[in-house]
């Protein structure tokens, strides 16, 4: 596969999947290491928590728009499957379209957001970082969700990919 | 007032029309901020500030650390340590099964995930010494729900931010509780297993020799507890940092000393944690903006005031609480169940002198018993998946084991002391 290929086949399958795993180990490291550096080397650290923060925030908002694909999101869809095969598929589509919809104005709701923050600028009070780029997740997370509905529907029609149970089994979404 | 029933209709049809529940929290919220003129934007600000406490980080952690034990052979260990205390007789598989949930649960904040590490090892043992599959798998669900009551535990996690009450303390409470369901499950199990003569004719009888080899043979298991509750109760490091100790135990013994964590393995444990941040942890920000709301609203006062209506007396009070918690714990997933429901109910159980932290332990079997009930049951889903039932035989199945959770709803109800015995013993009485 061409560079740009392997590029799009990631971009297109993967992607907040891979950046949320990282976030997840930085998380791990960043809280461990506050044990560490304050136990063996007596020199607690002041910032590690907060980008601990941040790492949680981009990796709960990322992997959000990644359960998409994976049709993972957790839906009561008992009165939906009690009707007859199309009408259930129908309705699924149905409220599909209705989180479309909100996912847009989740995004555009976070947009506003984010540049509320240029021209009224807040910043953390430890680290003293603009809150504007940590708040971005909200923008990435729901504008790559809505992204990746569109990607559900063009996958089922295209590929016949399951519309309504989850893609991967192997993966238990529940608490 | 009429906003609170377009809020709650709205919230009802999109779950019902099987809109994603965090989706539909924040729709209703949407359509509450419309009806009293709230800009917006602050749906975005809340789902930001939802996620930001830093305790959450909790949660993540102990998935990725309950999943890292699961593939790397502490789980394994934990039900040979069980199967040697156990021994062999009628109905012996099962109670190894409920015992190996009970110890995996001190190394896990999660019920599904118990029920997926002891489930995965024990039904397949279950079902060779010919066990009805579907009773198994209802040892399993019942048993996994232990890992939400015995310390640590992810939905104490999210009931300490929620409730703002300390989470050393919640864990405490929920030791005696925990023991107390593990050996009602076993009680039940036995009695189960006995009348209709499952098992017995093979394994190896009970011996101290055998015991102590399991016991050493997995001493990296059983140390876990120790090293995370341990760090937690001397001071040494709060619930947040233990997890993050308790993913660095469980990636060492499953890598370099069991040596059965593979990097695929590791990288199916991102994923999973992942996902329920994706897919769980998500609900946090909506939740919040939805129960502020209601605080606005004055909707708990009014709850309050229909239910003390009703009556003054805490443990009938208590039972009217559970009943509602069990109700809704059946449609809610758990996590979504405390955020909504806390600042509703918990202000009425403290102004007739109920201890908050019995409230949260009640409210926290209220959810294991929704872990155990469809249409959302997570348990059910996870032993179904592992015997290749359907959801329908094993919900009939996990009965009798629900009845006992029930039963521990009772008892603490009626000697909420269950709960305060040990916090009290160790922090003092809270005034």
């Amino acid at each position: 596969m061409s560079l740009p290929a392997r590029i799009w086949t990631f971009l297109e399958s993967r992607a907040e999947e891979v950046i949320a795993g990282i976030c997840v180990v930085v998380m791990t490291v960043l809280v461990f290491l506050q044990v560490v550096m304050r136990y063996v080397f007596s020199a607690p650290m002041s910032w590690s928590d907060e980008i601990a923060v941040y790492a949680m925030l981009w990796s709960v908002y990322l992997s959000t728009s990644w359960a998409v694909r994976e049709r993972a999101h957790i839906r009561v869809m008992n009165l939906v499957q009690m009707f007859p095969g199309k009408m259930s598929t129908a309705m699924t589509m149905f409220s599909d379209l209705i989180w479309f919809i909100f996912a847009i104005f989740l995004t555009y709701q976070s947009l506003l957001l984010h540049l509320s923050m240029w021209t009224l600028p807040f910043e953390s009070p430890v680290l003293g970082i603009a809150q504007k780029w940590p708040y971005l997740c909200l923008v990435f997370g729901f504008g790559l969700m809505t992204l990746r509905l569109i990607q559900v529907y063009y996958r089922w029609i295209r590929f016949d990919e399951p519309l309504m149970e989850p893609r991967d089994g192997e993966v238990s979404i529940h608490e | 007032m009429n906003e609170v029933w377009f809020m709650f209709g709205a919230l009802l049809l999109a779950i019902a029309i099987g809109v994603p529940i965090p989706i539909a929290v924040a729709i209703a919220t949407v359509v509450g901020y419309f009806l009293i003129d709230i800009p917006f934007v602050a749906i975005a600000q809340a789902m930001y500030t939802g996620v930001e406490p830093f305790p959450l980080l909790t949660v993540p952690l102990f998935v990725f650390a309950g999943s890292l034990m699961e593939r790397g052979g502490l789980a394994t260990r934990i039900v040979a340590i069980a199967q040697s205390m156990i021994g062999n007789y009628k109905g012996s598989l099962g109670l190894v099964a409920v015992l190996g949930c009970t110890f995996f649960a001190a190394l896990s904040g999660s019920g599904p995930a118990t029920t997926a590490a002891i489930g995965s090892v024990m039904i397949p043992a279950m079902i060779r010494e010919r066990y009805d599959p579907a009773f198994g798998g209802a040892i399993a669900a019942s048993g996994g729900a232990l890992g939400s009551l015995i310390p640590p535990s992810n939905l104490m996690i999210i009931f300490g931010i929620v409730s703002d009450n300390s989470i050393p303390r919640l864990f405490l409470a929920g030791v005696i509780p925990g023991i107390l369901a593990s050996s009602l499950l076993l009680l039940c199990t036995w009695l189960i297993a006995r009348k209709r003569g499952y098992g017995g004719d093979t394994g190896i009888a009970f011996s101290f020799g055998r015991l102590w080899d399991a016991a050493w043979d997995g001493k990296w298991a059983i140390g876990a507890p120790f090293v995370i509750l341990g760090g937690i109760y001397s001071g040494i490091f709060t619930p947040t940092e233990a997890a993050s100790v308790a993913v660095v135990y469980a990636f060492i013994v499953g890598k370099f000393i069991y040596r059965e964590l593979t990097m695929d393995d590791i990288r199916t444990c991102l994923k999973t944690t992942a996902m329920i941040s994706g897919a769980v942890l998500i609900i946090v920000g909506p939740a919040k903006a939805f129960g502020e709301l209601m605080s606005l609203m004055d909707v708990p006062e009014l709850v309050g005031q229909f239910l003390i209506g009703f009556t003054d007396n805490s443990f009938i009070l208590l039972m009217v609480i559970s009943v509602v918690l069990i109700i809704t714990g059946m449609f809610l997933e758990s996590i979504a169940q405390i955020i909504l429901l806390t600042p509703l109910m918990l202000p009425i159980a403290v102004s007739v002198g109920i201890d908050p932290i019995v409230f949260g332990i009640l409210m926290i079997i209220a959810c294991e018993i929704g872990f155990l009930t469809p249409p959302v049951g997570a348990n059910l889903f996870v032993a179904a998946r592992l015997t290749n039932l359907g959801i329908d035989r094993i919900s009939v199945a996990v009965i009798p084991f629900l009845l006992t959770y029930v039963v521990v709803i009772v008892l603490i109800s009626l000697f909420p002391e269950i709960v305060t015995f040990l916090p009290d013993l160790v922090y003092g009485k809270v005034s």
